[in-house]
């Protein structure tokens, strides 16, 4: 993301490793639209050693169906004159919106790709789907007239990790437990949030999946206190089987220093909160493996 | 087991215990009240697991015997029944008729087996009158975090001493401080326990809703403590953990002060808040020479102001706080007055009933950061 932001402001994330850029203002900066999409996916190469997938085209729609097209280290240009024969032979469960259900509805209405749908009369579809229709009609001509929305908030933030080998090992679940929430803690302070609710998710060997959250009274950003709680939710889970996943993530996030905050009596989370800081400073210099909890060297 | 009692003895009993018997839960038994009929008593008992209750009351018992019986719906049924005689009789199984008048019903019972022993009470190591505790708890009850109490310490610490009796609260925002001088009859050396917060709001609720005891006999083993109210004995476990060092964080040098009438700052603070965001709750206290501001803005809604006219004369001085936090001191004290001492923006406030009594109450309260 931090890539991203070199381009441009207009950066809306859609997931963890994918967002929207709009570079309509950076072209008279930093050349042609084709050139600052070259220099982003090496610019990502430099910084993280992968490869990047970009789509560029007039609008948000077709840039991600652009960039899906030749993962994982394509880049395609869509011109705007270009934007019907691209999509014509597309199935139309490339359209947003359409999922299995209606997918099959659209099949059973003869539609199979967009370039079908896109014949089709726009008052046939709105009568069979809707807003839905409308919304399809407009998509399936390439039209897709929403910004790129840059302050996108943030709902959580969190991180998970699979055992190399599944374990019922207490003390090693405890240690991870902890050092997944020294990761979120990190990423909140970068990001400057503060959260309210704490989730820890669980993965047995058998794959059943669990996730238990807790919501406190104020608001937290240390790596200490999110454990504190992840450690509690967990201990409200058996241990009769072998755990493959665990995860932590903290929700209900508030912008640091936006809202008012609340001072605590006793200094000791202050403290904490300080150290937080401290071991980021210490990181950002000397690398992230330059400080580590003993209990991670066990 | 067969005995009489008359609806009244028995009523106030039952509603005494209906605060301790666990509404949810997943335990059938608890949802009951144990009874145990013997002699001219009828015992009485109730737990959660985390406090009981047991009591007696006056009755006529012609078959000695024990069993449990749903705790809610006896209460209901006794208090629509006529003042009149109540007759409990098992029959088979767990079976018990009630009548009274010409009302009869059939309740199914629980064996007693099932039912959690209750710990009996140690000797007493302290007389507490019955309205000084009532009273420290009441003053301190509302700052206890009523967060899940896996994730927080709930409950209160209690401190008798031979002179003085202290109780202490704190959800690490803010602190209520009670101590009063009083002697307490065979409290030889300083106590200090832990009090869960659902004990101490059942001690206020039996202390207020019956005038029996004047003095309540305190004991404690390992794990319990334990009210001694004469006919009443009101059993907690007892809450384990560190109460956090208060006497280091009570105010020593706030030395900005206001006094105020506590009604007056307390409806302006109630009218400012009206304009306060929901979420944080914050509300402005400013001072200036002579006058407190009080102030809120709400960020879609508008703002609210409202200024008391003070004795204060030193530096100007703008601090953030949660109104609700205030709000709970202003109106748990009873004195005409209250004092607002601060130090800084972002030291701790405390806040203290004017005229100090006997019964000296402080509250620390820390600011908002705005």
């Amino acid at each position: 993301m931090e890539v991203f932001r070199r381009y441009t402001d207009l950066v809306e994330p859609l997931s963890i490793d994918e967002a929207f850029l709009d570079i309509t203002g950076s072209v008279a900066l930093l050349g042609s639209p084709d050139e600052i999409a070259r220099s982003i996916k090496k610019d990502i190469r430099k910084a993280t050693g992968l490869t990047a997938s970009v789509g560029l085209a007039p609008n948000k729609f077709l840039a991600k169906i652009a960039s899906d097209l030749r993962k994982p280290d394509g880049l395609v240009v869509l011109e705007e004159n270009g934007v019907e024969q691209f999509l014509r032979d597309l199935p139309i469960s490339r359209l947003w919106g359409v999922g299995p259900k209606t997918e099959a509805r659209l099949h059973e209405m003869g539609f199979r790709t967009i370039g079908q749908l896109a014949s089709a009369p726009r008052e046939s579809l709105v009568r069979a789907l809707g807003s839905l229709g409308e919304h399809l009609y407009r998509l399936s001509h390439g039209k897709d007239d929403r910004p790129v929305v840059p302050d996108w908030e943030r709902k959580s933030v969190g991180t998970e990790t699979t055992f190399d080998e599944d374990t019922d090992d207490r003390e090693l679940l405890l240690r991870t437990i902890l050092e997944l929430s020294d990761h979120v803690a990190e990423r909140l302070r970068k990001d400057e949030y503060r959260a309210r609710k704490v989730t820890l998710k669980l993965r047995y060997s058998n794959f059943s999946t669990h996730t238990k959250q807790h919501s406190l009274d104020k608001l937290i950003q240390s790596g200490e206190e999110i454990a504190a709680v992840a450690r509690q939710l967990f201990s409200q889970f058996p241990l009769d089987r072998k755990i493959r996943l665990l995860g932590v993530s903290a929700g209900d996030l508030h912008r640091d220093g936006g809202d008012p905050q609340q001072l605590t009596l006793f200094a000791a989370s202050n403290q904490k909160e300080k150290l937080g800081h401290t071991i980021d400073e210490i990181k950002e210099k000397f690398g992230v493996d330059s400080l580590r909890r003993g209990s991670q060297l066990l | 087991m067969e005995f009489t009692v008359r609806k009244f003895d028995l009523l106030q009993e039952l509603a005494l215990i209906q605060g301790v018997v666990e509404r949810k839960t997943t335990i059938p038994i608890l949802a009951n009240v144990l009874v145990r009929a013997e002699g001219g008593e009828l015992g009485i008992a109730a737990t959660d697991l985390e406090i009981g209750l047991r009591s007696v009351c006056v009755s006529k018992t012609t078959v000695p015997g024990t069993i449990t019986l749903p705790a809610k719906r006896l209460y209901e049924i006794v208090r629509a029944l006529p003042d009149k005689e109540i007759k409990f009789k098992r029959s088979e199984a767990n079976w018990v008729t009630v009548t009274c008048g010409s009302s009869r019903f059939r309740i199914a019972g629980l064996p007693q087996d099932d039912f959690p022993t209750l710990p009996e009470a140690k000797s007493s190591i302290g007389k507490i009158p019955a309205g000084v505790l009532a009273k420290v708890i009441s003053r301190t009850i509302c700052a206890i975090s009523t967060e899940d109490s896996k994730y927080t310490l709930s409950g209160a610490l209690l401190l008798l001493k031979p002179g003085s009796i202290t109780m202490v609260a704190t959800d690490g925002h803010r602190l209520a401080h009670v101590e009063k001088a009083q002697t307490l009859d065979e409290v030889r050396e300083e106590i200090k326990v832990l009090v869960p917060r659902k004990a101490m709001a059942e001690l206020v609720r039996i202390i207020s809703e019956t005038a029996d005891a004047e003095v309540i006999g305190f004991s404690r083993d390992d794990n319990h403590l334990f009210f001694d109210m004469g006919k009443r004995l009101l059993i907690s476990r007892m809450l384990t953990g560190q109460f956090p060092n208060y006497e280091a964080v009570l105010p020593r040098n706030n030395d900005r002060i206001v006094t105020l009438n506590r009604e007056e700052i307390a409806a302006a603070i109630r009218r400012v808040a009206i304009l306060s965001d929901e979420r944080s709750r914050t509300i402005k206290l400013a001072l200036s020479n002579g006058a407190l501001e009080i102030t809120a803005s709400h960020s879609d809604l508008g703002e609210a102001h409202e200024t008391l006219e003070v004795e204060y004369s030193k530096d100007d001085l703008q601090v953030g706080f949660n109104f609700q936090y205030l709000l709970d001191f202003l109106t748990t004290a009873d004195e005409p007055e209250v004092s607002f001492e601060f130090k800084d923006s972002e030291s701790a406030a405390q806040l203290r009933a004017q005229p100090p009594s006997d019964c000296n109450y402080r509250y620390v309260v820390m600011p908002m950061r705005i």
